[in-house]
């Protein structure tokens, strides 16, 4: 299957995604790694393309990301998701346009539970909130994870 | 290049999280070496120095020039507005051309590359111990909805020595991997479970390059024989594999173990030319000299051409009659293998005949039970004659 990635335009308006989803990967030695190495080189490739930036979440079950940039964009990514077998269960939380982005790069965190007084940002509790909160805890989440996360180029003009 | 440059760079780097530099290096000084003899260390300053001058004159005053093992590295000015790659291809053909025109630079070879910082960057994230918190909780969490995944066995390391027959010595250990698994004794990259597939090889890959990093720190010496840590072709293919091999490898190896060689195993013989290269290149991006596996009776040189391998092990087969047969076949490999720059090991030499059969076909080094026996740990270089009354 060909993807015809799409070319961010100057009026494309700025839109917000957010979705949650459970983690397909397996638990063999090794396999945690390869994959999210994968997602990273995967992101790191075209996330500068597309000019999109967020915050991907992983908490050992579960995936929940932030995608914000230009509306085509972030929906091409999202399609890309839905195909992607890393993932099931996908819910979208928040899909919206966006005046400004509230995250200016692009960040992946790992949640663990060592980090106890995050854990109510954890996916699985966060899915349930009403979506400014969401919002909130993720840019929190970015914020506050730098030791485990892994930023990237923030786009031209973002 | 003074400490105060470095800080003012990384001032103006503050609030960037990626940053394209250009990265130069010389690719055949040990040829210049051979030619220039005793005159080489003074012969190398002054290439050295005039490149750096050169390089300089080109470069604003924002970027920053720093010498590396086999070159430079630049790193450009983070407000610079001519792309990295555009940057790259002029300071290298500028340098190419100053070259031409300067005699004793005139036969200097240059390799130039754009390399992204920022994905070293995501190498150390993946080596990070909240990355391995976050790899065992994702292990436990998996365990409640899958079957439990095959295990990796217990390992050990064995180091065989590499015997140069030219010299007379050993000064290189190829790392085996051993391993009892339901009383069997099972070697290298029979150990994993096929059922772990391509990622169970590559954490396989991983801890072995973990295990032979730390026996290579404790025993290092400055004669201490050169380690050629196995490394299966799958782990490099694919990006999701090589790149935590890579961020290991920089966390555990690069800067911090001298004398490292990879050798790469298990490569198709007939795998395309384009797919040899590209495994070779990783490896090589790790360390300067490389081994590979290679069947002599069935592999083709040419696709090997810009591999750019340093040594071939070739397993020697059980039946030397076969190799006597075939003596011919086999020294035209050999001279094939020596005009493109490399050279061939026989491994598995089981008997003296091995030994006499390989040389005949004009093999240059030698491992296996008839050479010496294996070791538990890395050892100095040292004087061997297999052939010899001493032999093992």
């Amino acid at each position: 299957m060909t993807h015809l990635r799409p070319v961010p335009v100057a009026d494309s308006p700025t839109w917000r995604l957010v979705y949650a989803s459970t983690s397909l990967i397996e638990a063999g030695p090794g396999a945690f790694r390869a994959e999210i190495a994968d997602i990273l080189a995967s992101s790191a490739r075209n996330n500068r393309l597309l000019t999109l930036t967020g915050v991907l979440v992983h908490n050992g079950s579960r995936f929940m990301q932030l995608l914000e940039g230009p509306r085509e964009c972030v929906h091409f990514v999202m399609d890309l998701i839905r195909a992607d077998t890393r993932h099931e269960r996908i819910g979208v939380l928040i899909d919206e346009r966006a005046e400004v982005r509230a995250l200016p790069d692009w960040a992946m965190a790992f949640l663990t539970s060592r980090d106890k007084e995050l854990s109510h940002l954890s996916p699985d509790r966060l899915e349930t909130k009403p979506s400014a909160e969401i919002l909130e805890g993720l840019v929190t989440l970015s914020e506050r994870c730098s030791e485990m996360s892994v930023p990237l180029e923030p786009p031209p003009g973002g | 290049m003074g400490l105060s440059s470095v800080s003012a760079y990384a001032r103006r780097l503050k609030g960037k999280t990626q940053i394209d530099t250009t990265q130069l290096q010389f690719l055949n000084l040990e040829e210049l070496e051979k030619r220039y003899g005793d005159r080489w260390p003074q012969v190398r300053g002054r290439i050295i120095e005039t490149c750096e001058s050169f390089i300089s004159r080109r470069i604003r005053p924002e970027d920053l020039l720093l010498r590396a093992a086999n070159g430079f590295i630049i790193l450009p000015d983070p407000n610079r507005e001519e792309c990295a790659e555009a940057f790259t291809r002029r300071i290298k053909l500028d340098l190419e051309k100053f070259f031409l025109g300067t005699d004793y630079l005139k036969s200097l070879r240059l390799s130039a590359e754009t390399r992204n910082i920022a994905l070293q960057d995501l190498f150390s994230a993946l080596e990070s111990e909240a990355f391995g918190r976050a790899e065992a909780e994702h292990a436990a969490a998996r365990a409640c909805v899958d079957p439990p995944a095959a295990p990796l066995p217990d390992f050990s390391l064995r180091f065989e020595s590499i015997w140069t027959m030219r010299t007379g010595h050993v000064a290189l250990q190829r790392i085996l991997p051993f391993s009892v698994i339901d009383g069997v004794g099972s070697w290298g990259h029979q150990i994993p479970p096929s059922s772990g597939g391509d990622a169970m090889v590559m954490e396989f890959d991983r801890q072995v390059l973990i295990s032979a990093a730390a026996a290579a720190r404790a025993n290092d010496a400055p004669s201490r024989c050169a380690l050629a840590i196995p490394v299966h072709f799958r782990t490099l293919a694919s990006v999701k594999h090589r790149l935590p091999y890579m961020a290991c490898f920089k966390e555990h190896a690069h800067g911090r173990v001298s004398g490292l060689m990879l050798h790469v195993c298990g490569l198709p013989m007939d795998a395309p030319a384009s797919v040899i290269t590209e495994i070779t290149g990783v490896a090589r991006n790790m360390t300067r000299r490389i081994l590979c596996e290679a069947d002599a009776f069935s592999m083709r040189p040419d696709r090997f051409d810009d591999a750019r391998v340093d040594i071939f092990t070739c397993a020697a087969p059980a039946d030397i009659g076969l190799m006597e047969r075939r003596e011919v076949a086999l020294r035209v490999f050999n001279a094939r293998l020596r005009r493109s720059g490399a050279m061939a090991a026989l491994t598995d030499c089981r008997s003296l005949g091995h030994v006499s059969a390989g040389a005949a076909a004009g093999f240059a080094h030698f491992a296996g039970d008839s050479v010496d026996r294996l070791k538990r740990q890395p050892e100095k270089a040292y004087r061997l004659d297999p052939l010899g009354p001493q032999g093992p």
